[in-house]
């Protein structure tokens, strides 16, 4: 693992290829740091612990009983079903 | 061009222009790409987002408004570009469930809400910045809370 030392006001730039990942150290107080990012549109940046909240979530939404649903769906109220469009 | 698939719901005959291309995957399963969102009458409103690729990868979803119906959140600029949506209609917002043997404790994803486009069949799996919505939600008590404050809207009608 590579470790660096940042005060605040100072960055960590990450290149990977030719895309470019600024993390800027802006306020330390308690314990806590508060980093700011400046990336690509279409790089994803989640907090760790929500990120696996939402993996775990997904792996337990897949074990779901699937024989159940008939029972459920009638305490969910009732929707008009709408026609499709079709898409041309 | 209808192709035949292998669905965790059997097989099914797909017409290719609805398979909803998912870039960057669903958290836990970022290897996956292409979905499709199967409505079988016999479990609506569930209905299952299914991978084209695994046969055994299905989440049931459903319609969030259905179980919280004053749900709301914003998009961000980059993910309505991304998705070429201009107006709301364009998207299509679902919430994945978590149906464990006992019924009370069926779960409902409002913090990450998987959204599709009908503009370019693109979808993603956004995580809603809140305080207000959580990853679990137990299904019971959103409908219990839905069904208050419908009926205090029909009170002040």
């Amino acid at each position: 693992m590579l470790i660096l030392s940042r005060k605040i006001g100072q960055s960590i730039v990450i290149q990977a290829g030719n895309r470019k990942i600024k993390l800027i150290m802006l306020e330390q107080n308690n314990g806590s740091i508060k980093i700011g990012f400046e990336a690509p549109k279409d790089i994803k940046i989640y907090r760790e612990e929500m990120y696996e909240e939402i993996v775990k979530q997904n792996k337990a939404a897949l074990e779901s009983d699937v024989n159940r649903l008939g029972k459920i769906k009638t305490t969910i109220p009732k929707l008009v079903k709408k026609d499709k469009k079709q898409n041309t | 061009m209808i192709k035949e698939y292998e669905t965790k719901l059997g097989s099914v005959k797909i017409d290719t222009e609805r398979t909803i291309i998912f870039e960057y995957g669903i958290p836990g399963f970022e290897d996956l790409k292409q979905f499709v969102l199967l409505e079988p009458e016999d479990t609506y409103p569930i209905m299952w987002l299914a991978s084209l690729e695994e046969k055994n990868v299905a989440f049931p979803v459903t319609f969030p408004q259905l179980i919280r119906n004053d749900y709301q959140f914003t998009l961000p600029q980059d993910l309505t570009e991304y998705l070429e949506l201009d107006k709301t209609e364009e998207a299509i917002i679902l919430s994945i469930l978590t149906i464990p043997e006992k019924e009370d404790e069926i779960t409902i994803n409002l913090a990450a809400p998987i959204i599709i486009s009908q503009k370019n069949h693109k979808g993603v799996q956004y995580l809603i910045e809140s305080e207000e919505y959580k990853i679990r939600h137990l299904l019971k008590e959103e409908l219990e809370r839905s069904k208050v404050i419908l009926s205090a809207q029909k009170d002040g009608e």
